[in-house]
């Protein structure tokens, strides 16, 4: 019974959830919770918000299923989205976001040049990192600031000293670049 | 499709699958995908690219399952003591997928457990917290026909985690359940204090996290005096106290690291058994 749902595909695993088997929600925790968790807290710079942020979507996964939509992409990119979503409202409340400048400061990550950039080394895949590197600077500082700082691109724009559209455009370029390098892999893994 | 509102939308897609435009401009974009398919599919992919930046391998810390496990029981719980609730077919459709759900494998498949409606289940999902204290609320009005049940419900949690211990408590007539609200601000917590007074759970509702060198501390009002019955982290979950008997009127305050012999903070949450009012 166990090794069956450890076989069974993370669409198959849905259904089960949609079907309240309580068990198939503990694989898909199993398998995603991890990376949900990673993301929150790279975002939040907070461990106990991002244990929230897990709680809360293995929860709603569980009370609504149906919002997972498999043909618009894969389970893990549907929870890694929710996580994102939830983890930024999080840090626009701003306590949220003063309690995460304070970590950074207090971070010990203060080597000279790019700090930002640095971390995001340490948690991206070899491949994601080299797509963005190839990206031209500006765009890469961009998807950066807004995804990883959770800055809203009128924020990125001030931070970098640009016009809103210009950032807004690049982002939106960036990300066309990065699906087209991470093409073989986006196909694969939907 | 109109030329120039999509043209404008479109340059907010990238911003938006980052989550990085603000809230009048998500709610214009949202509309707008309602109808237009081409902006979807630039979306999902966007989003697809997003997702994989912030992939890492990792694991979620210890314990956080335990307290999604323990919702569900205490949703699960609810459902079943609410008989005067119709069982309805909920999820007429389930996702689509692969296979579709005749492809499901037999063990994910076979699950019929009686579950609440959908407006009582999103009542649950929109928050833990509320979720919990709305089935306590539940629980404790129908514990008398309940009394068969319990024997049973507990030799059936072997695995006697906190929060099943806490569950148990919870279905236990001969068990007190003292709400912990506050008026203005809406946080909540339940406090169940076991048949023999002497242990209590408890099960944070509605307490949002604290900063990082704050604590929440719960206390019991004993001849008038507060007595501190422990420091309770500054993200509460749920966790066993010891009580006497005499004690009734409970409370939560927020203190520094370590907490204090008395309270400093003011009171966040308080209650007290019908016993004492």
């Amino acid at each position: 019974m166990r090794s069956d749902l450890a076989l069974a595909s993370d669409a198959n695993l849905v259904i089960g959830i949609a079907r309240w088997n309580e068990a198939a929600l503990a694989e898909a925790y199993r398998r995603h919770a991890g990376a949900v968790y990673g993301l929150a807290r790279r975002v939040l710079w907070d461990e106990a918000l991002a244990e929230e942020v897990v709680q809360e979507l293995f929860l709603r996964l569980w009370s609504a299923p149906e919002r997972y939509d498999a043909e618009r992409g894969s389970l893990r990119s549907f929870l890694l989205t929710q996580a994102h979503g939830r983890a930024v409202d999080m840090l626009r409340s701003e306590s949220a976001r003063r309690r995460r400048e304070q970590a950074e400061a207090a971070s010990t990550v203060t080597t000279a040049g790019d700090v930002e950039h640095e971390a995001i080394d340490l948690t991206v895949g070899d491949s994601v990192r080299d797509a963005l590197h190839r990206l031209p600077e500006r765009e890469r500082k961009a998807i950066e600031l807004a995804y990883f700082g959770g800055h809203s691109y009128r924020e990125v724009a001030t931070l970098l000293g640009e016009p809103e559209g210009t950032v807004k455009s690049r982002i939106r370029s960036g990300l066309g670049r990065l699906q087209v390098q991470l093409a073989p892999m986006l196909s694969g893994g939907a | 499709m109109s030329g120039v509102r999509h043209s404008e939308i479109e340059s907010l897609l990238g911003a938006y699958a980052l989550d990085a435009v603000d809230a009048d401009e998500a709610r214009a974009v949202e509309e707008h995908l309602a109808t237009c398919p081409s902006c979807r599919d630039e979306l999902d992919a966007h989003r697809r690219v997003a997702a994989m930046l912030g992939d890492a391998d990792g694991r979620a810390p210890a314990g956080v399952w335990d307290r999604i496990a323990a919702e569900l029981r205490l949703e699960q719980a609810g459902a079943d003591a609410s008989s005067s609730i119709p069982d309805t077919p909920l999820r007429l459709r389930p996702p689509t997928a692969d296979g579709g759900p005749a492809g499901a494998p037999s063990a994910v498949g076979a699950s019929s457990r009686r579950r609440l409606p959908s407006v009582a289940a999103g009542v649950l999902a929109a928050g833990v917290a509320a979720g919990l204290a709305i089935v306590v609320g539940i629980l404790s009005s129908r514990l008398s026909s309940l009394d068969h049940q319990v024997g049973s419900m507990q030799s059936a949690l072997a695995g006697r985690s906190l929060q099943s211990m806490a569950l148990a408590a919870a279905l236990d007539p001969r068990d007190t359940t003292v709400q912990l609200t506050s008026a203005p601000a809406g946080e909540r917590a339940t406090l169940i204090v076991d048949r023999d007074r002497s242990t209590a759970y408890f099960v944070p509702a509605a307490l949002p996290s604290l900063p990082s060198r704050r604590t929440y501390q719960l206390w019991s009002l004993v001849r008038g005096k507060p007595v501190s019955l422990g420091v309770l982290g500054s993200h509460a979950v749920t966790s066993e106290v010891h009580v006497q008997p005499d004690m009734s009127v409970f409370m939560v305050t927020a203190e520094p690291e370590g907490g204090t012999a008395q309270p400093t903070g003011t009171v966040l949450v308080q209650g007290s058994t019908s016993a004492a009012s």
